[in-house]
C-alpha cells in the first residue's frame, strides 16, 4: 500500500469488479459521455477477450459490460456467450437502442449469469431524454424496456442528472416503474463539463434529497454513484475506482474506472496483479485529497470522485467540504430476531489478502481480520448460531449477524 | 461504549445508537468500522421470518452502479 494513503484504504492484490468497454461504437450522441476512452478504438477482439478472461478468471467476482453501446459489437452473440461462460455474475449497461431487439433479447434471456440490464432513460418524455442522449430515441428506448421486462428480463433504468431533468426525478421514476423496471437509478454526471449537465450545488443537493425522500416513501429509486459525505451529510457510495474496481478498454488497457482516462497498464503484456500493484495505480490512489484522509467518514466516502476533479482541472471533487470530525449519526437501527438453531451458510467468495481476508459478493466487500478464518470455516451449513456464539463468543456471533445483514450470509432454518 | 448485558433472555449484540468506534470485543473481526450498520439482534428459540431486502440490495448495488 502506498505510504501516502490512509491505512483504511485496503487495496486488494487485484480488483474484484471488472468493467469491460467492449466497443467504442455508439448509436447515441450524448452531450457528454462518462466513459472517456477514445471513440476510435472499435470492438474488443473476441479471441483477445477469450485469452484475457482466461487470465482474469481467478480474480473476477463480477463483471459489467459497457461501451459505447455493447450490443453494437460486431460479434455480440459470441461475446455475450463468452462472458456468460465465465461463470461470474455480470450486468449489461445499454442505451436501449438494440440493433436487433428480438435477437438481443433472446440472447440475454439465455444467459445464466446475467443479473440485469441497466438502460439509460434520461427523461420522462422525448424532449427531456433527447436533451442528454442527443438523439430522438425515447420511443425506441421505452419500447425496449417494456419488451424486455415483459419477457422476464431484469431491467433497471439510469438517469444522468441534467439541467433538463433534475426537477423531474419522481416523474422519471414513475415512467420507469410503469415500464416494468425494477429500480430507477439516478447518477451525478462525472465527465468533462457540459452546459447540459452543469448543475449548481443547490440543485444537486435538492436532487439527492429528492431521491432519499422517495426512498423513504417506498419508491424504488436509488442514487448510484458517490457524492462526498461532507457535501450533504448523506450516506452515498464510496468510490471503488482503483481499489476494488477497474475498467478495461477494447485494447485491453486498464483504467481505474470508465470516467478516468488514466491508463494503469496493458493486459496484453502485464498481469492484472502487476498492474494493480504498479506505480501508475499507486499514483492514481495518491490523488486522494489529503484533507479527506483525516475524515471520520473516509472509509465510506473515499474522497469523492477523482476523475471529476481531473476533468475540472481541480485538485479534488468540487463538492468536498472538508473532513468530518465524527461519523454521521445513525439513520436507523436494524432490529432483527434470529433463530438460535439457524445454520449460517456463506454467500460470499473468500479472498486472502495481505491485510486479512475480503468477503465479496458483487459490489459488497467486507474486509475481515485473519483471526476470523476459523469462524468463516465454521459457516458450513451445519453449525448453528447458538454454536457460533458458544464457540466464538459475542464477536463471532456479531460478525455472522453483520454479514447476514449485508447479504453475505444466508441462514438455513429447516 | 459497552455491550449491553443480556436481558430477558434476549441478546443485544450491538447497540450503537450514538455511533462511533465499534465497541471493543463486539465487531472485533472487522478490519474497518462500518458507521452505516447499526444492528440490534436477539436469538430466539423458534424459526422466524427472515428479511430478504439485503439480498435484493446486494444485486441492486451491482446492477445500478455506473
Amino acid at each position: 500500500m502506498d505510504s501516502d494513503t490512509p491505512d483504511e484504504l485496503l487495496v486488494p492484490a487485484t480488483p474484484t469488479t471488472y468493467t469491460l468497454e467492449v466497443t467504442s461504437r455508439c448509436n447515441s450522441a450524448c452531450v457528454g459521455c462518462g466513459n472517456v476512452f477514445q471513440r476510435t478504438l472499435g470492438d474488443m477482439d473476441v479471441e483477445q477477450l477469450r485469452h484475457l478472461l482466461a487470465n482474469l478468471k481467478p480474480h473476477v467476482i463480477n463483471l459489467r459490460l459497457t461501451g459505447g453501446e455493447p450490443t453494437l459489437h460486431s460479434q455480440f452473440p459470441a461475446l455475450i456467450c463468452l462472458i456468460d461462460g465465465l461463470g461470474a455474475p455480470f450486468v449489461l449497461f445499454s442505451n436501449g437502442l438494440w440493433p436487433d431487439p428480438d435477437e438481443t433479447l433472446a440472447l440475454l434471456l439465455d444467459c445464466v449469469h446475467l443479473d440485469g440490464v441497466l438502460i439509460s432513460l434520461h427523461g420522462h418524455n422525448a424532449a427531456m431524454h433527447q436533451a442528454f442522449a442527443g438523439v430522438n430515441s425515447f420511443d425506441q428506448v421505452t419500447t425496449t424496456i417494456r419488451q424486455a421486462t415483459r419477457a422476464g428480463l431484469t431491467i433497471n433504468t439510469n438517469t444522468v442528472l441534467t439541467r433538463y431533468n433534475h426537477q423531474d426525478i419522481a416523474a422519471i421514476a414513475t415512467v420507469s416503474r410503469n415500464l416494468g423496471a425494477r429500480f430507477a437509478a439516478f447518477s451525478r454526471y462525472y465527465g468533462p463539463p457540459t452546459p447540459v449537465t452543469d448543475l449548481t450545488e443547490s440543485e444537486l443537493h435538492a436532487a439527492t434529497a429528492t431521491v432519499l425522500t422517495l426512498q423513504r416513501q417506498g419508491v424504488r429509486v436509488h442514487f448510484n454513484n458517490c457524492v462526498p459525505v461532507c457535501f450533504d451529510g448523506q450516506p452515498t457510495k464510496s468510490c471503488p475506482a482503483g481499489i476494488t474496481h477497474c475498467t478495461i478498454d477494447p485494447l485491453g488497457r486498464v483504467r481505474p474506472c470508465t470516467h478516468a482516462p488514466h491508463i494503469l497498464g496493458d493486459l496484453s503484456n502485464q498481469s492484472i496483479a502487476d498492474i494493480w500493484q504498479g506505480e501508475a495505480a499507486n499514483q492514481w490512489r495518491a490523488l486522494l485529497p489529503p484533507i479527506c484522509k483525516t475524515c471520520a467518514e473516509f472509509v465510506r466516502c473515499r474522497g469523492g470522485c477523482k476523475a471529476l476533479a481531473y476533468h475540472l482541472h481541480q485538485d479534488r471533487d468540487p463538492l468536498i467540504r472538508g473532513p468530518l470530525q465524527q461519523l454521521l449519526s445513525a439513520s436507523h437501527t436494524t432490529q432483527i430476531q434470529l433463530y438460535s438453531g439457524a445454520r449460517p451458510e456463506p454467500n460470499f467468495t473468500l479472498r486472502e489478502e495481505a491485510f486479512g481476508y475480503l468477503l465479496v459478493n458483487r459490489n459488497q466487500i467486507i474486509p475481515v481480520k485473519t483471526e476470523a478464518r476459523p469462524l468463516l470455516d465454521a459457516l458450513d451449513g451445519t453449525t448453528t448460531l447458538r454454536q457460533v456464539q458458544d464457540d466464538f463468543g459475542p464477536s463471532g456471533l456479531a460478525l455472522v449477524v453483520y454479514l447476514f445483514n449485508k447479504g453475505l450470509v444466508r441462514l438455513a432454518q429447516s | 461504549m459497552s455491550n449491553p448485558a443480556p436481558t430477558d433472555g434476549k441478546k443485544v449484540l450491538h447497540d450503537e445508537t450514538q455511533r462511533g468506534p465499534l465497541p471493543a470485543g463486539t465487531f472485533s473481526f472487522l478490519l474497518q468500522p462500518d458507521s452505516e450498520a447499526t444492528i440490534e439482534a436477539e436469538l430466539v428459540d423458534q424459526p422466524v421470518n427472515l428479511p430478504q431486502e439485503q439480498f435484493e440490495m446486494l444485486l441492486l448495488d451491482s446492477e445500478c452502479e455506473v
